[in-house]
């Protein structure tokens, strides 16, 4: 088979395995949704870490911030899920333009420590804000949005809209990363000195880099509200931000599926060692540890490595 | 007319001066070598020209347009590309993808985001012919860290060459190399298209009498001679402080 057709295969076995995943029950289709949630927000952060070379500690805000604006606009406006989708988007875009625009001044742990801030910034307001946000109760009453009539409360077809997002997401993430732009992020992450010594204006793409995938994380926040029909301050929290780190490097950092098998990884852990102990982060601290130690390149990252290796080029 | 000229140029770190007062200008068409001890303050000349280094007071000029306050981005775009001292390239990418990039930087297109570098047939030629001026020619969709140390030196100058320079500043383009690299290096440098104004880092004296025009000696920041090699070999402070020293 050549690339193109091995590629079009691929994209067919995964739109299958997807399209088949509802049959497998309510519980399993649920956590599939979640999987491919969180497998958004973490493709979308990997444009920054991964790609980019960027340490940022604070990509909840985005995610976070969709769902609010989706479901604030809908409980206290009445507005439609889909106009609140498009809207949340927006904000995230927005709000990652405005957070990019500071942050990229430094880099490393300032870095770091600058998104995070802006970050737990937004927490606090959703905290405080109670009159719109519901404070640490978190805003419920949200109702889901029709599609030709039929109602996103029914749980396969909220399964069926977020693996459309997922797949429009990866799909588009994919071609990024082959395109002019995504190969000036990948030369900023090998050498940024070298970048601008070559002619680019290194800070201005490293905003570009920033705002798309805070827009990105803005999709998987909206499908996020979907979902759940509820949004609470916990997902403005720097542990989801930190979460989001840990599927990137289990899945493999600078790899566009990677994260997205990274999530996988880690709501199953969640879920499955959860039911059994307390204990479970434990569990994932304990398979994070030894990912970093015998994988440093992420579960996928892996993979690709023994299967290129295997290709005679 | 000077194609790169700088006036008074002067860099301190605190009571350090590495750059005293230089004036220096390179010609289209000129090899200008710039030569010194260690510690001398070349590559800090080089990196005020190129913009890495702001310098404490003087001016840059680039064709009579004063680039003194201009970032190393827009200092490239204006047409000065340099070399590193150190091999300082994209070591996971490909040795045409390193080309790709150097050259995408100067054609734009920056914002496509859909269509695949891949299929940008035009560009990828343009990268391998790059890559042949500057004897690059197996190998090519290798990743740069398993290119042996000469040939990396090489991708320096076709990285350096790709942003279409009208002054190229080499940073010593044969340290580390062996006799034979040496060789092919200059030859290398000679075949530089002919316009170009090449300032160039030295420490190999063969490499520089068998290509400059100019030398220029500097000496603690500052310069201490400027001339023909002929002038220069005469010249007995020249001498006194470099050549009779460290050959």
């Amino acid at each position: 088979m050549d690339d193109r057709a091995k590629r079009i295969a691929g994209w067919v076995a995964l739109i299958v395995a997807l399209a088949l995943v509802p049959l497998t029950g309510s519980y399993a289709t649920s956590l599939a949704s979640e999987v491919l949630v969180f497998a958004i927000f973490a493709m979308s952060l990997d444009l920054i870490i991964g790609y980019t070379g960027l340490l940022s500690f604070g990509h909840a805000a985005f995610f976070g911030v969709s769902a609010y604006t989706m479901v604030i606009l809908g409980v206290h406006l009445g507005w439609s899920g889909w106009i609140g989708f498009a809207a949340g988007i927006a904000v995230s875009a927005a709000l990652a333009a405005a957070i990019g625009f500071f942050s990229i001044r430094v880099s490393g742990i300032p870095f770091l420590m600058l998104t995070m801030a802006f970050a737990q910034l937004l927490m606090s307001v959703s905290i405080k804000w109670r009159s719109v946000t519901g404070g640490t109760d978190g805003l419920s009453g949200f109702k889901r949005p029709t599609l030709f009539g039929w109602s996103l409360d029914d749980r396969a077809l909220q399964f069926y809209v977020i693996a459309v997002g997922f797949l429009l997401v990866l799909w588009f993430l994919r071609r990024l990363i082959a395109s002019p732009l995504g190969s000036i992020f990948i030369g900023i992450r090998e050498n940024e000195q070298r970048m601008r010594a070559a002619g680019y204006p290194v800070q201005r793409f490293k905003l570009v880099s920033f705002t798309i995938a805070g827009a990105l994380a803005g999709v998987g926040g909206g499908l996020y509200a979907m979902l759940n029909a509820y949004v609470s301050s916990d997902i403005l929290h720097w542990s989801l931000s930190g979460d989001a780190i840990i599927m990137v490097i289990l899945g493999g950092a600078g790899t566009v599926i990677g994260p997205a098998i990274g999530a996988a990884m880690f709501l199953l852990i969640k879920n499955v060692v959860s039911s059994r102990t307390d204990y479970w982060l434990l569990w994932v601290g304990v398979i994070f540890i030894a990912c970093v130690m015998f994988l440093p390149q992420g579960v996928w990252g892996w993979v690709r490595a023994r299967l290129k290796a295997r290709k005679p080029s | 007319m000077s194609l790169l000229r700088i006036v008074s140029l002067q860099k301190a770190f605190g009571s350090l001066v590495v750059t005293k007062n230089v004036n220096l200008s390179v010609a289209a068409g000129e090899r200008h070598a710039l030569i010194g001890p260690n510690g001398a303050g070349k590559t800090s000349l080089v990196h005020q020209i190129a913009g890495q280094l702001a310098p404490t007071s003087g001016q840059i000029f680039l064709r009579d347009v004063d680039v003194t306050a201009e970032t190393p981005e827009a200092r490239c775009q204006l047409g000065i590309g340099r070399t590193f001292q150190k091999n300082n390239l994209f070591r996971a990418l490909s040795m045409r993808e390193n080309v790709r990039l150097a050259l995408q930087a100067k054609r734009g297109g920056w914002f496509q985001c859909l269509r695949a570098t891949a299929s940008d047939r035009a560009l990828l030629a343009e990268a391998d012919e790059v890559l042949a001026q500057v004897r690059l020619v197996d190998g090519r969709d290798r990743p740069v860290s398993s290119l042996s140390y000469g040939e990396q030196r090489q991708l320096e100058i076709a990285l350096a060459l790709a942003s279409k320079p009208a002054v190229l500043l080499l940073d010593e383009p044969t340290s580390g190399m062996s006799h034979a690299e040496t060789d092919s290096m200059i030859a290398l440098v000679a075949s530089l298209p002919k316009e170009l104004g090449v300032l160039m880092i030295e420490h190999d004296m063969n490499v520089v009498f068998s290509l400059a025009h100019t030398i220029t000696v500097l000496y603690y920041g500052e310069v201490l001679a400027s001339g023909p090699p002929a002038a220069i070999r005469e010249n007995d402070a020249v001498r006194k402080v470099y050549l009779g020293m460290a050959h």
